[in-house]
């Protein structure tokens, strides 16, 4: 999935710090820009975050969430990319 | 040899020339001018032209423009950073550059005398550079710049913080009507020493004595046609604080030195985001609901 290699190679361009029980991440910038750019994730949204990297799957990520967290019988598959879009969309614009 | 001492948030500078031009500063910084100190000296030596530039030894690490011109350049070198300031009146001309150490303890400026009505000078803190050095001094010693309002009164600190527009000037104005003391009405550097943590004011383009202030509360005001307050959480406090303090964030380091400074400030300083209706009643509003 495109969104899983993307996230996983711009990384190293953000600052990710945990405060109280979410995950704030911050670009990296060699020019003037919007350095309020900060997007928080909750519990769930930074152990996806933490668990992406270049080879990463739907369904690696699927598992690894339904093993951590008490899902249920709900269908988080939607959510999960929905995030990971946002997520990806978010860290695209980091230089 | 000509030097004098500066003390800027209680950060103490000696800065020294050997040139036989004398060393002028703008007007804001005059009050900031002290005595003799001795202890924990910011070392500053200035010199009367540029160095040589070899752009190899360096790697340019962040840019600044204003208005699409060159404002500044950071490059980086092995143990050392050097700073290329540019003029704003002339295309593309160096006005000053200064080199410092990884702590930035140690300065070098290099700058060239400019004209003034009777004599030539050299203005070694020309603005942006004078900033820009409390920027690094700070970074480096559990401090940091927030676009703020900062008043004390009745010996409680608080600053409000926003861009522009939101109303941290206005509030500062109606705080000082009702006998507080400004500390700044837009910028302010914060430090953490000890337990506590201090507001201060820094030199401006304006004639303003030194202040300061233990700080108690923060607010991140809002116009409104009622008066209203909500505490904030911590992870509320540090995203707001973050949002307004001023960062070059190139390396992630510094960034990270940043964040801890906020996370600490976000545990122990309670934060409010407050709407206000500008007149005095505000005043009384926020000291009778402060400690939700």
């Amino acid at each position: 999935m495109m969104d899983f290699k993307l996230i996983a190679a711009q990384k190293p361009k953000f600052v990710a710090k945990l405060i109280g029980d979410e995950l704030m991440l911050v670009p990296l910038k060699k020019s003037v820009g919007n350095m309020d750019e900060m997007f928080s994730l909750n519990e769930t949204a930074a152990f996806i975050f933490n668990q992406i990297h270049e080879n990463s799957t739907e369904e690696e990520i699927f598992n690894l969430i339904s093993a951590e967290f008490n899902v249920g019988d709900f269908d988080i598959k939607g959510d999960i990319d929905q995030f990971v879009h946002q997520l990806a969309e978010y860290m695209s614009r980091a230089e | 040899m000509q030097d004098f001492y500066l003390s800027v948030a209680d950060f103490n500078f000696h800065i020294q020339s050997d040139s036989n031009f004398p060393m002028v500063l703008e007007e804001g910084y005059e009050s900031f001018v002290c005595e003799q100190k001795t202890e924990k000296l910011i070392e500053i030596q200035v010199f009367d032209s540029l160095p040589e530039i070899v752009e190899k030894d360096f790697t340019l690490v962040y840019s600044a423009e204003n208005l699409n011109l060159p404002f500044w350049n950071i490059y980086q070198f092995k143990k050392a950073y050097r700073l290329e300031i540019f003029s704003q009146t002339k295309d593309n001309q160096i006005q000053q550059i200064a080199e410092f150490n990884l702590d930035a303890s140690k300065w070098k400026i290099y700058c060239t005398p400019i004209e003034l009505e009777s004599e030539k000078a050299i203005c070694p803190l020309q603005y942006p550079l004078g900033p820009l050095i409390w920027y690094y001094i700070a970074l480096n010693n559990n401090a940091i710049m927030i676009h703020a309002s900062g008043i004390n009164f009745n010996n409680v600190g608080r600053i409000f913080s926003g861009f522009s527009g939101k109303g941290k000037s206005t509030m500062a104005k109606i705080w000082q009507e009702c006998g507080a003391k400004v500390i700044n009405d837009d910028r302010i550097l914060f430090r953490e020493i000890g337990n506590d943590f201090y507001i201060y004011n820094t030199p401006m383009f304006y004639e303003a004595k030194p202040k300061s202030s233990i700080l108690n509360r923060i607010y991140f005001p809002y116009h409104s046609l009622e008066n209203k307050i909500q505490k904030l959480s911590k992870a509320e406090t540090f995203k707001n604080l973050y949002s307004f303090i001023i960062q070059h964030g190139f390396e992630s380091s510094q960034i990270e030195k940043n964040m801890s400074l906020l996370e600490r400030i976000s545990e122990k300083i309670p934060a409010y985001q407050i709407g206000f209706f500008p007149d005095e009643k505000i005043v009384d509003f926020i000291q009778k609901n402060e400690n939700l």
